[in-house]
């Protein structure tokens, strides 16, 4: 059962008389709709950096997901006969929609978007009890089934509006450039086995002069992402452990992959490339389907960066944080069972 | 100031300790002077007085309950007593001659060293809040001799209390005389009064009183809300001298610390010069807040009109600080030893509370390194093995993860709730235990009985129709004689 609104008045005598603490000393702390628009806030330098070198259409889809996430909450608390305005008012559903739109191509259908809103908001959410009740992250809920069902649109990126190159961009899987020089790589590899043609090699160099100004936007994007993370953490929404555990595990293990020669990718391209520091800062810290204690989130961000780099470097999907999320998320009430104090103070 | 040793956790709040600048108001005492029969953690007290006899100040109703005047006991009856739920308990009510000075008892017998007899006699319990029976406490101490350290409590942390605070302003020597007295009896190899800095008053008058005094250390701490909590403050001073923490098993006790809260320890010092427990400082707090000395006994109510600080249509009293204190029902309740601070606020709108988010802040806050929104999840649904776990029982109901916890819940309220019902049911858990020993003793009984029939010395057959006979012959009498 949710809390409900008469949490507070059967004991209410006997209870912490908050209202008086303030009037006597002032003291008032963040409320859960201040955290969520601190985490709306801090997605802003991102967003637009995002919209002025990526793609604009990002600013469109942002609001078209925050609007359906927010209606399809309105839509689940009448159903479930609870007070619409106050919750919704809360932001959590306009910050899930929010986040989709971001972890999702901005050139995805708006209809697609729209279900996916669907899917967070009522499947992940709503079914499971709604905020504070959901045991995985809807937003990450909402991207794992849109990329199942629709891989082809999912998969369109916005590389270069050159139609010429569409084609090369079109075959990219991947929501980061990263990707693009995972195949590169291999292509060079071919090449070495056998030159074949003059003409190919120089249409790659072509290729990478393009990736060189694409990683630059694109790291220009993922450092405006690190602003934003920088203030919630100096504001205190969220806490260090759950993105340095997570940005620590995935430096270590591309270092490590790139030792022992597997791949030749570059840590700092990993971490600036792909959607590493948006998740770091943004998805792992949801506070409600992570680890609640210090320890806990260390272990949950070492998770997800574990399993990512492994979704990475071994799966099929090129990006892993999705699923790395969903299943650390599920371990989540085993890490909390791990994390119970044996020896309080 | 951040140099000054912290508990863990807790939180920095504002001070607010209202009522300091005026002089302490020495109240009347009343004709009618009530005593709740409620010992520590609730449980009921057995009157050791009748109805009509008359007492000399300072004798004992009960364990643990001293009359604050000499009087005759008029009642012993359900009276009012000061809690939320404003149900009645047994109380004794005691009629006394008014007394306009209310300075100090009038019979007040020889000086003499501390025991703990003397403390049991005088039915002094703990000042701080819970009430717990000094005379108790110290008795758990294995060997006073080998007190290791004696810690006065004046961390008084919690905003709107002022009571400590005001006692070392007003009564410096006889708080030091009353140390001084269990340093006599305890022996300990160190004695120091803890004390938040920001009490800049009460630290200026404390050092003149204690000037010539080295064996009295004097231990500044940062304020951080709940520093006055007795398991936080003595582990945080463990720490300070480098000895290991307090283990969860643990108690101050079985490290050879004793730790008494300020007021405590100046009654003890009023009972080694021979007075009986008649009065407490109490901060009111409401539209002229002050501090008075109150005798025992006194109905909140008056106190209030008293004070001028009687409340108006629509406010509430609440006993207590914001954080531990509670409302009261019924403000014709007595005061109690307990009784530290009362306050008049008109009534604000609460908040319904919003889901937890699990954001962790709570967890960061607890002062005793507990899991609220865990807690919390277990105590909504009853899980009991759950709230073990966690450690409810090490719970100090502080009130630190309430405030900061983002969705306003209420989770002390729930953890308390836990903690009853739970002490309830472990009550019910022992009767009907009591009451399976009884059944198997009657049914192994019963089957001894039967298998050894032989062995009954009496012959029963026969005895029967004699019986039935007897039972015949009396009612034949009795109806004969009705008729007559
Ligand atoms: S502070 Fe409140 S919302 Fe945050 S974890 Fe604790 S109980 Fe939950
Ligand atoms: S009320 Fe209990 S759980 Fe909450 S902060 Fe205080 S000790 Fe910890």
């Amino acid at each position: 059962m949710p809390a409900s609104d008469s949490d507070r008045s059967p004991t209410a005598r006997r209870g912490v008389d908050l209202a008086l603490l303030r009037q006597d000393t002032g003291v008032q702390l963040r409320t859960t709709p201040a955290t969520m628009r601190y985490v709306l806030y801090a997605l802003v330098p991102g967003t637009l950096a995002y919209a002025l070198l990526i793609e604009a259409r990002i600013l469109f889809t942002v609001v078209i997901a925050a609007i359906a996430a927010m209606a399809f909450e309105a839509l689940a608390l009448t159903l479930r006969k609870r007070d619409v305005i106050r919750t919704v008012s809360d932001g959590s559903a306009a910050l899930t929609g929010v986040l989709i739109a971001l972890s999702v191509t901005p050139l995805l259908p708006v209809w697609q978007l729209i279900v996916g809103a669907g899917i967070a908001i009522l499947l992940a959410k709503h079914a499971y009890g709604g905020l504070g009740y959901n045991p995985f992250n809807p937003a990450m809920v909402a991207f794992a089934v849109l990329l199942v069902s629709f891989p082809a649109d999912m998969s369109h990126w916005p590389g270069k509006a050159d139609p010429a190159n569409e084609t090369v961009w079109d075959t990219v899987t991947a929501q980061t450039p990263r990707d693009r020089w995972r195949e590169l790589l291999r292509e060079q590899r071919h090449q070495h086995m056998d030159e074949k043609s003059l003409s190919s090699a120089s249409a790659k160099t072509d290729d990478t002069v393009q990736l060189v100004a694409v990683g630059w936007r694109w790291s220009s994007v993922a450092l405006a992402w690190l602003l934003g993370g920088l203030f919630l953490l100096w504001s205190r929404v969220i806490s260090w452990q759950a993105p340095t555990a997570f940005i620590v595990t995935l430096a270590l293990c591309h270092s490590a992959a790139s030792v022992f020669g597997t791949t030749a990718f570059d840590p700092s391209m990993t971490l600036l490339s792909g959607a590493a520091l948006f998740g770091a800062f943004f998805i792992i810290t949801d506070p409600v389907s992570g680890a609640a204690t210090a320890r806990g989130r260390l272990l949950f961000g070492c998770g997800v960066g574990l399993i990512s780099f492994l979704i990475r470097q071994f799966g099929s999907w090129p990006e892993g944080l999705a699923f790395a999320v969903l299943i650390m998320n599920s371990a989540v009430p085993l890490i909390d069972r791990l994390d119970t104090p044996r020896h309080p103070r | 100031m951040n140099t000054l040793p912290r508990i863990q956790g807790g939180l920095a709040l504002k001070r607010h300790k209202p009522g300091l600048n005026t002089p302490v108001v020495n109240l009347s005492r009343p004709r009618t002077l009530v005593f709740p029969l409620i010992g520590y953690g609730g449980t009921a007290l057995q009157p050791r007085v009748r109805v009509g006899q008359t007492l000399n100040c300072g004798e004992l109703l009960a364990d643990g309950i001293a009359a604050s005047a000499s009087g005759r006991v008029s009642a012993v009856e359900a009276r009012p007593y000061a809690h939320p739920s404003g149900t009645w308990m047994p109380s004794v009510v005691l009629e006394c001659q008014p007394c306009v000075t209310a300075n100090t008892c009038e019979s007040s017998s020889k000086p003499s060293a501390l025991n703990l007899d003397l403390l049991r006699d005088a039915g002094l319990t703990g000042h701080g809040g819970a009430g717990f029976s000094t005379a108790a406490k110290l008795a758990r101490h294995a060997a006073p001799s080998q007190c290791q350290g004696l810690i006065i409590n004046a961390a008084e942390c919690e905003p709107g209390i002022a009571c400590d605070e005001a006692l070392l302003m007003h009564f410096a020597d006889e708080v030091i005389a009353g140390i001084d007295a269990l340093i006599d009896w305890l022996q300990p190899q160190q004695t120091l009064i803890a004390i938040e800095a920001d009490k800049h008053e009460a630290i200026k008058c404390l050092h003149d009183a204690i000037a010539n005094k080295q064996y009295i250390r004097l231990q500044r701490l940062q304020p951080i809300y709940p520093s006055g909590a007795e398991r936080p403050l003595v582990d945080l001073l463990l720490r300070l001298e480098g000895q290991p923490r307090l283990r969860r098993d643990e108690t101050p006790l079985d490290r050879n610390r004793i730790c008494l809260n300020l007021a405590t320890a100046h009654a003890a010092g009023r009972i080694a010069r021979g007075h009986a427990i008649t009065h407490r400082l109490i901060t009111i707090y409401g539209d002229r807040p002050c501090h008075a000395r109150v005798a025992f006994g006194t109905a909140i109510e008056t106190v209030l009109a008293d004070t001028g600080n009687s409340p108006r249509a629509g406010d509430r009293v609440r006993v207590g600080g914001a954080l531990s204190g509670y409302d009261l029902a019924d403000i014709s309740a007595p005061v109690t030893a307990q009784t530290n601070a009362l306050s008049v606020h008109t009534a604000p709108s609460v908040q319904p509370s919003r889901p937890c988010i699990r954001c962790g802040d709570c967890i960061s806050v607890c002062p005793v390194g507990l899991q609220p929104q865990q807690l919390y999840a277990y105590a909504r649904s009853a899980d009991d093995k759950g709230l073990d776990r966690q450690g409810l029982d090490h719970c100090l109901a502080c009130g630190c993860c309430d405030i900061v916890c983002p969705s306003e819940i209420a989770l002390t309220a729930s953890f308390r709730h836990a903690r009853s019902r739970r002490h309830a049911d472990r009550l019910s858990d022992r009767d009907a235990q009591l009451a399976n020993t009884l059944h198997d003793r009657h049914q192994a009984r019963l089957e001894r009985e039967q298998t050894r029939p032989t062995r009954q010395t009496r012959p029963t057959t026969p005895s029967e129709p004699i019986a039935a006979d007897g039972i015949a012959a009396a009612l034949e009498r009795a109806r004969a004689r009705r008729k007559s």
